[in-house]
């Protein structure tokens, strides 16, 4: 299994995770907020000649606004590997930049073959787009690692009821919302502090709301939080909010409700309080969840439960720990890959008669596209051939395990993964 | 200067050794040379389009700069890249053009710090190299940098071989 993404700064290159996972950063250009520039052609060379070195099979693309996956898959298809995408996210119909990116979801979903989504409604809303048959489609939801949220009811402030945000400060995942809401329920509960964690381009606006309001005191924004300090900030608090106007499976919800379990029956719990949107009612069962309308009201529901201690069964984390791994996660999309590398490669014919069937203008400049794709191909496979390309060495995970290990076990060292040796 | 039975004797097509007690070196040799076919052919047709043209005044400043790029080329074309480990002393990477110039580069064994295998994104390869990390330094010295030889056998022997003098006490 290997990466491919664009780079990230100074992050070019071939570099190793922590597990030995390999990540190729190729220099792309990236225009704004980590999106690259799409180059259809531009990307092939780099590509077929990461693919041939690494022996690879299946191409998985994520993410539908990610220009390198929609690329990524064209080559891969047309270099007659398998192909597989998964759907992170919902989108609507009827803005612009949605019809847009429907479109383009369209042709690169006319000829894959799986889709995987992160939860039931996701699959709807693919299908709907991409105008895919349901049977294509799998439901994979997300996990978390819930050993990493372990919950700890010391660590609130029992003076306060507090309420925890953590989310990108952009305007999809409501932070107009929260703008309106934090004055209100300041002014209505009396013993209320928020702790407001991220950063994004609407964190002006939440300043400002603060500094109107004379806040300072009860609303905290502490700015970007790195993943392994998350549950610290997550236990700090007795509410976990979450105002998202579209979400297809919220990993944040699950997260904040494994870290809100304590063991002692009488200190408050971390309660979930969300709005009713996309994927959000399929993650959490019924019991650890507050249903908010995207409205200012209903977030004084929680805080009353709190204050008057409805108190929760336990186990939240024990619960969510055996519903979401990614041991079951990677299970599943073995399964689809063992699928997908059972199908056989269609001719390039059958290729560019699903691509026509894409619209009455749209199909045509599709096929055009595809056509020059394996024009482009063929030029490639003339100019750097097949056997000049040296293929890569495999990592030796046993290896690395059983070193990262020992060296574990002997003193608090940090591996150095970017200097491996290939033996 | 080597006595005469410490030649150089060949590994590959590429690769070259030679080995004393506690030396080494490695050399790569690229088969450029400087009357190649292409270069013959290439220069006819120059002779033959300058005659052509021999009315026009500025085709003559252009058919110049034409061979003054073929010269320029031709000089900065790198016939062989090696590298020379002593142990306890240090490495030295040389590379000679076609026009018989060598730019050498010493590093002392005090500063090495490691010498690796890596891979790396050029414009639309990815090709492994060989570098040696020097202590107090921002980038890493590439041995054999313009020539690229492949990884087996060429990088392993060489990276073997280097190891053994710098990193150990005894020859393998």
């Amino acid at each position: 299994v290997i990466i491919v993404t664009h780079s990230y700064g100074q992050r070019t290159g071939v570099r190793y995770l922590t597990n030995g996972l390999k990540v190729y950063y190729v220099p792309t250009m990236v225009i704004y907020s980590s999106a690259t520039f799409p180059n259809l052609y531009g990307f092939f060379p780099i590509f077929r000649n990461i693919v041939i070195r690494e022996n690879i099979d299946i191409v998985h693309g994520h993410g539908a606004f990610s220009s390198l996956c929609h690329e990524a898959i064209l080559h891969g298809r047309t270099m007659g590997l398998k192909a597989c995408f998964t759907d992170h996210s919902l989108f609507g119909f009827a803005d612009a930049s949605s019809i847009l990116t429907n479109k383009l979801l369209k042709f690169t979903l006319s000829d894959i073959d799986h889709v995987i989504c992160v939860s039931h409604t996701s699959k709807e809303n693919t299908v709907l787009r991409a105008a895919l048959s349901p049977r294509h489609v799998s439901v994979i939801p997300n996990a978390v690692v819930a050993s990493q949220f372990l919950p700890d009811p010391t660590a609130a402030d029992p003076n306060f009821i507090t309420i925890v945000v953590i989310s990108r400060l952009v305007y999809r995942k409501g932070m107009d919302l929260l703008v309106a809401i934090i004055p209100r329920i300041c002014a209505m509960h009396p013993k209320v502090k928020f702790i407001i964690g991220g950063d994004g381009p609407k964190r002006i606006d939440l300043e400002q709301m603060r500094e109107k309001h004379l806040l300072h005191d009860r609303v905290e924004l502490i700015g970007s939080v790195p993943h392994h300090d998350v549950r610290n900030v997550l236990i700090q608090g007795h509410i976990f909010l979450n105002t998202s106007l579209t979400e297809a499976f919220c990993i944040a919800i699950v997260e904040a409700a494994c870290a809100g379990q304590g063991l002692v029956p009488f200190f408050s719990r971390l309660s979930v309080v969300s709005t009713k949107v996309g994927g959000v009612p399929e993650v959490l069962p019924r019991h650890m969840i507050n249903y908010a309308k995207p409205e200012e009201d209903a977030v004084s529901k929680a805080i009353h439960m709190i204050r008057y201690e409805v108190v929760k069964p336990a186990t939240f984390n024990d619960e969510l720990k055996d519903k979401y791994s990614w041991k079951n996660v990677a299970e599943r999309t073995e399964k689809v890959y063992d699928l997908i590398s059972m199908t056989q490669n269609s001719p390039l014919i059958e290729r560019l008669r699903r691509y026509y069937g894409c619209g009455l203008y749209a199909g045509k400049i599709f096929c055009m596209v595809i056509a020059l794709d394996y024009l482009f191909w063929i030029f490639l496979e003339i100019i750097f051939p097949r056997d000049a390309i040296e293929r890569a060495q495999r990592f030796p995970y046993k290896k690395y395990q059983t070193f990262e290990y020992s060296k574990r076990c002997e003193l608090p060292a940090t591996t150095d993964s970017k200097n491996d040796d290939i033996k | 200067m080597s006595p005469s039975q410490y030649s150089l004797s060949p590994l590959t097509d590429e690769l070259s050794y030679r080995a004393l007690p506690g030396v080494r070196e490695y050399v790569v040799h690229s088969d450029a040379q400087i009357w190649s076919i292409t270069s013959i052919a290439f220069l006819t047709l120059c002779a033959i389009f300058s005659y052509v043209m021999r009315d026009i005044v500025y085709m003559r400043w252009v058919t110049g700069c034409i061979l003054a790029a073929w010269v320029w080329i031709k000089f900065n074309t790198v016939k062989e890249e090696s590298i020379l480990a002593v142990r306890n002393v240090g490495v030295q990477v040389k590379t000679t053009y076609l026009s018989g110039r060598s730019v050498s580069f010493f590093i002392e064994r005090s500063r090495i710090c490691d010498i690796i295998i890596h891979e790396a994104i050029t414009m639309w390869q990815v090709k492994f190299y060989m570098a040696i990390i020097t202590a107090k330094q921002d980038k890493m010295t590439v041995v054999f940098e313009h020539l690229l030889p492949p990884l087996n056998p060429t990088l392993i022997t060489v990276y073997h071989g280097a190891r053994s003098m710098i990193f150990s006490d005894t020859n393998p």
